[in-house]
């Protein structure tokens, strides 16, 4: 009773002028510490972006670009080598995320029932690859991946007499090679977030489960799977996300080679920019997959997202 | 991976040309220098850490050297202030690319010549700044590469050249005179005869006749040279990579592959594997090297001696690449140098030859100790001779580096109107279908058709 | 058979802040076969642990557990036939009320049509019909209470453990639901174990109540035994609303002497009490058993004491008047008919026949 005419109360407040000054000089606070993340976004992400749509009707020159109209969306769409790099962003794309959330979800499995110390140590352990340098874990592939049998995995191969496979200079296995390091890569992160939301999970619920008769499967099926989703939705689209932007291994690895087999979106832009400095090309491109990237991500949480609370 | 951002590279970057684009009402500020002294005119230079220092033998980094020569320039003139910029090879060249394409280059930046450069509209020509002298000391080869549209473009620090290298001890053992290949060159038989003799099994370990990279098109288009083909492009637009002298080149790459003289994961084999492959005796000659080879070389022989390095010693030779029958030895070759540039906000004619002087002391006659450092030729014979030492001019290996680089031509200067569509069918074709070929997965016919019909499509007779 | 029994069984926890800690300690009781067995005590003192170790959530350090006539010692939960309400419900948040309802059978491999019958039974006795549909955060706390039953009657089980099922609700259905479980218990004729840390809820709803302290059963009967003769203090001072009062004082011949008033102990009494002769002793008065003088119509010889009333607390057909016995607050319960005012001296009869005389070292009630 106390609490509805409580609320009521705020709602007919009348607004005048009075209140606005004491609700900025309340507030006023919060909307200097807003402005200051709005201005960098503004001047950052909004400014750039539109300066980058203009460019993309434009043939860019730094003395006087020349508007073109849809010439470089036109270009693009007619451009065979585009398409090749949509075909290997979305095979990268629908090889890597799903089963990477698998093996992340997987590995958080193994490591939660463990005490604190080994948590730990796991947590460290898985997280840690994340943070070294790109350049010394593309050594370290390089050399798994030498197509003698100097390499790791060709090394294991010849041990259970199998030939030498050249990973990264077959067009047939190259992209399959970067699906790979993404298996072995860093899932650190993931596994976190997955622990954390496994904590979150009361523990009452598996004690209804047991005296409910289910096994570890159906407890994992019914329980852990679903109450894990938002968890779940949030790493699959930032790794869809990712993923459609993948570029720095395409370029530390293989240059998009060989024969265009690991030549990605994100890949492609960085070649039309800067070695054949078409920038307004690159800017279309990168529109479209911005577009591209948008559209799933609202599919997804359009189509996945629930609200759950214990 | 650590991530790799492009989405916000290339916003940075856009934000970047944008930023500055908003700067075009401002046209009064031109001229007069915006920080410091406004009597003061500050020229700024972009370049690499071409050599490191090293303590034990005193010798000073590069950045070191190039103050002294700032100081020196300084000095001789007043009122001119020099800011440099050491950039780091990975990074530098994307940093570059944003500044020019902003409108806002260094007025000074160390590059190798690039037609994109000058199409933008920034680049400055040099040739009203160089002397009589300057011009008669340069290597021809070198003033060639920097000249697009009958204007200099840059002045050469050095003019680096394109090898095979080889392991004396392998290749007198299959009964070859070096020197004599040295001096007079070998052809494609004569070539795979003796890569032949150096293919065996020794102790179970493969050792190969050649090795080379295979993950782009540089030893075909090297070989090309050698085969009377200088461009993939001709200048007035035609496709060169095709027909028989294509074929015939292939089929001489895929000849050394299917019998065995040169590795059949060549595709998979980079520059750096390559050289380790050398050095670990698995091959008696590879390529490509270059000059540079000998100083690393020496060093790597210096290191075993001290027992820093297992390994075995090696007698490095440098060989000429091999030329088909009839036809001329064709070195390739580039030229590293200092490019002038003004800025979209032009600070004038002064300025610019305020630049123009500081280009020219860094390329001087004592800025031939950069590629006597790495072993690699001046672009100045007065740089030659000042530092013949350095540069083992006496040797065998010295007087070939003399010799070859009397072969270099320069490539095509490409006309602005198919520089791009050069470049797409490069990315798009040629490489990429050079990679299935290279490792097996299609033939030399189909791999030329393949070009030549890329090519057609991008309107290439 | 559904009864349950606990054999020497005692419960040890590996505590970090405490150490080794014991929160059942030798518990011996049967639960018997459709019994409404209510555990009740203090919050920490084992209830909880207690319904855990025959649900088979927590394994005992000692003891052995039966169910029916099986030992379940090492028993999992799903092989026990129990079903259990959990304190703040335990609903699976993603499922509807039917998926929630259901769970348990389907993991049973029932066919579809049992379930549906079973749930939709179910559904009709809880009244939960037109939500089945809904998820739980859709639902009242008292609507989710009644899923949680639901879901434990849908599989028939043996026996049902309610842990506290009744304290997220406001009073108000606090005292419906009191109602509802009663009527479910005669209806389904089950044996249930109920926990709770309100007495009042305990000797409304037991058939039978343990009484707990620190680990320890104190008492295990019928709320009428338990009002009539709890076996110590602390029963006594638990059972009851409000509690028991305790003066303290001395047997003397046919009195009980205490620091201001002279009792006088009814005679039939006194031959229980021998041993006690010149002894310290505690009196123990229930509120109930203090009367307003004016509400009597034969005025009594003895036991009457004249205090001043401190507080008086209105609870509408009765209120509770506080006052002092030396330095013991005593609280006594009046009909509203026969208000009395604070700060006044008012006349009191401590009715002697009801009382209950405790050994102040053992606690133990004298009998
Ligand atoms: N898992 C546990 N580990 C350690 N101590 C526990 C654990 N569960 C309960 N206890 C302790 O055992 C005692 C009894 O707990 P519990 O049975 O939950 O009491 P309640 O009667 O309030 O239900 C408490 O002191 C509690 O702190
Ligand atoms: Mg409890």
């Amino acid at each position: 009773m106390i609490e509805s005419s409580q609320s009521s109360g705020i709602k007919t407040k009348r607004f005048t002028w009075e209140n606005t000054k004491q609700f900025f000089r309340d507030y006023g606070w919060c909307y200097a510490f807003i402005l200051i993340p709005l201005i960098l976004f503004v001047l950052f992400t909004v400014y750039p972006l539109v300066m980058a749509f203009i460019y993309s009707f434009q043939r860019y020159s730094v003395l006087g670009s020349e508007w073109i109209g849809l010439d470089n969306y036109k270009s693009l769409m007619n451009s065979s080598v585009f398409w090749t790099a949509m075909k290997n962003t979305l095979i990268y794309t629908a090889a890597t995320v799903p089963v990477n959330i698998l093996i992340t979800l997987f590995l958080a499995l193994m490591i939660f029932p463990l005490n604190n110390k080994s948590q730990t140590f796991f947590k460290a352990a898985f997280y840690l690859p994340g943070v070294t340098s790109g350049i010394t874990m593309s050594l370290i592939w390089l050399w798994i991946f030498d197509p003698t049998g100097a390499g790791l995995l060709n090394a294991i191969f010849n041990l259970f007499g199998l030939d030498s496979v050249m990973w990264l200079a077959n067009p047939d296995t190259a992209l399959f090679s970067l699906i790979l390091m993404t298996y072995l890569g860093a899932h650190g992160a993931g596994i976190l977030l997955y622990l954390a939301a496994m904590g979150g999970i009361p523990k009452s619920l598996y004690e209804a489960a047991d005296i409910d008769h289910a096994g570890w499967w159906s407890k994992l099926k019914n329980i852990t799977w679903p109450l894990l989703k938002p968890t779940t939705l949030y790493l699959l689209v930032m790794g869809i996300i990712s993923s459609f932007q993948v570029f720095e291994q395409a370029y530390v690895m293989t240059m998009g080679g060989p024969n265009l087999a690991t030549t990605t979106i994100a890949y492609l832009i960085y070649d039309h920019a800067f070695q054949s400095f078409d920038f307004g090309l690159a800017a279309a491109e990168s529109f479209v997959l911005g577009f591209i990237i948008i559209v799933i991500s609202v599919i997804q949480f359009k189509f996945m997202s629930t609200d759950i609370e214990y | 991976m650590k991530k790799f951002n492009l989405f916000v590279f290339l916003l940075t970057f856009i934000l970047i040309l944008t930023a500055c684009n908003g700067n075009e009402g401002d046209q009064t500020g031109a001229g007069t220098d915006s920080e410091g002294n406004a009597d003061e005119d500050v020229v700024t230079v972009w370049t690499y850490p071409h050599y490191e220092g090293n303590e034990e033998t005193g010798q000073q980094s590069y950045e070191e050297d190039l103050k002294d020569l700032i100081a020196e320039f300084e000095a001789e003139n007043p009122g001119v202030k020099v800011k440099h910029e050491i950039l780091s090879w990975a990074e530098g060249g994307k940093k570059f690319t944003a500044a020019l394409n902003s409108g806002n280059p260094p007025d000074v930046f160390f590059s190798l010549f690039d037609e994109k450069y000058v199409n933008t509209g920034l680049a400055v020509p040099l040739t009203d700044y160089v002397t009589e002298e300057d011009l008669a000391d340069l290597n021809d080869f070198g003033e060639q590469m920097y000249t697009y549209e009958d204007q200099l473009w840059g002045f050469p620090h050095y003019i680096s050249v394109h090898t095979w290298g080889g392991n004396r001890a392998m290749l007198e053992e299959a009964g070859v005179d070096v020197e004599k290949i040295q001096q007079e060159g070998w052809t494609w038989d004569e070539f795979y005869e003796i890569a032949k003799k150096g293919t065996k099994t020794v102790e179970g370990k493969e050792v190969y006749g050649f090795v080379t990279q295979g993950q782009n098109e540089e030893t075909y288009t090297q070989l090309m040279m050698q085969n009377g083909v200088r461009n993939m492009v001709s200048e007035d637009g035609e496709f060169m990579f095709k027909g028989d002298k294509a074929l015939e080149t292939l089929s001489f790459l895929e000849r050394l592959r299917n019998d065995g003289i040169m590795p059949k994961e060549t595709g998979g084999i980079d520059p750096a594997k390559a050289d380790v492959m050398f050095n670990n005796g698995q091959a008696m000659i590879y390529g490509r090297t270059g000059p540079y080879k000998i100083r690393e070389n020496e060093n790597r022989n210096a290191d075993i001696d001290a027992g820093k390095v297992d390994g075995e010693k090696i007698d490095f030779v440098l060989l000429p690449l091999p030329h088909n029958d009839g036809e001329k030895e064709n070195a390739f070759g580039g030229a590293g140098g200092l490019m002038l540039f003004k800025q979209k906000d032009d600070k004038g004619e002064a300025h610019t030859e305020n630049a123009a002087k500081l280009l020219l002391k860094l390329t001087s006659t004592e800025s031939g100790k950069l590629g006597a450092t790495l072993f690699i030729p001046p672009s100045r014979q007065s740089g030659q001779e000042m530092y013949k030492e350095e540069l083992k001019l006496d040797t065998p290996n010295g007087q070939f580096v003399q010799r070859y680089i009397t072969t270099l031509t320069p490539g095509a200067k490409l006309p602005e109107a198919i520089v791009q569509n050069a470049g797409k069918l490069k990315t798009e074709s040629v490489i990429p279908n050079y990679q299935s070929f290279i490792i097996g997965n299609a033939t030399a016919e189909e791999t030329v058709k393949a070009w030549e019909d890329y090519a057609k499509t991008l309107g290439f007779k | 058979m559904s009864e349950v029994r606990f054999v020497q069984v005692s419960k040890e926890f590996e505590d970090n802040n405490k150490g080794k800690f014991m929160a059942v300690k030798n518990a011996d009781f049967t639960i018997r076969d459709k019994e409404f067995m209510v555990f009740v005590g203090p919050s920490g003192c084992g209830k909880t642990t207690s319904l855990r170790m025959i649900a088979g959530l927590e394994r005992q350090t000692s003891g052995d557990i039966y169910i029916g006539d099986r030992i379940v010692n090492k028993a999992h939960p799903k092989d026990r036939d129990i079903a259990m309400v959990f304190q703040d419900y335990a609903l699976y948040p993603h499922m509807t009320i039917r998926e929630n309802m259901s769970f348990g059978l389907k993991n049973l491999k029932r066919p579809k049509s049992e379930i549906d019958e079973k749930v939709t039974e179910a559904a009709r006795i809880l009244s939960l019909e037109t939500l089945l549909d809904r998820k739980p955060r859709e639902l009242s706390g008292g609507q989710r209470q009644r899923v949680a039953v639901g879901r434990a009657i849908v599989r028939n089980p043996k026996v049902f453990l309610f842990d506290e099922p009744l304290s997220n609700l406001d009073a108000k259905l606090r005292v419906q639901m009191r109602i509802e479980l009663s009527e479910l218990h005669k209806r389904l004729g089950a044996t249930i174990v109920y926990v709770t840390h309100d007495q009042v809820e305990a000797m409304t709803l037991g058939t039978r109540i343990v009484v707990m302290n620190q680990g320890e059963i104190q008492q295990i009967d019928t709320p009428e035994e338990l009002y009539k003769n709890p076996k110590n203090m602390f029963v006594a001072g638990f059972i009851g609303s409000p509690p028991m009062n305790f003066v303290k004082g001395r047997l003397e011949g046919n009195t009980i002497q205490t620091a201001e008033h002279v009792f006088f102990v009814p005679e039939h009494m006194l031959s229980t009490y021998k041993a006690y002769q010149g002894k310290e002793v505690t009196l123990g008065i229930r509120p109930e058993d203090i009367l307003n003088l004016e509400q009597l119509t034969v005025q009594p010889a003895h036991n009457i004491i004249e205090p001043v009333i401190k507080v008086v607390e209105h609870l509408g057909s009765e209120f509770l008047v506080y006052f002092s016995i030396g330095e013991e607050t005593i609280v006594a319960k009046f009909n509203a008919d026969y208000p009395v005012k604070a700060f006044t001296k008012q006349q009191l009869y401590v009715n002697m026949d009801k009382m209950t005389l405790f050994d102040p070292e053992t606690q133990f009630r004298i009998s």
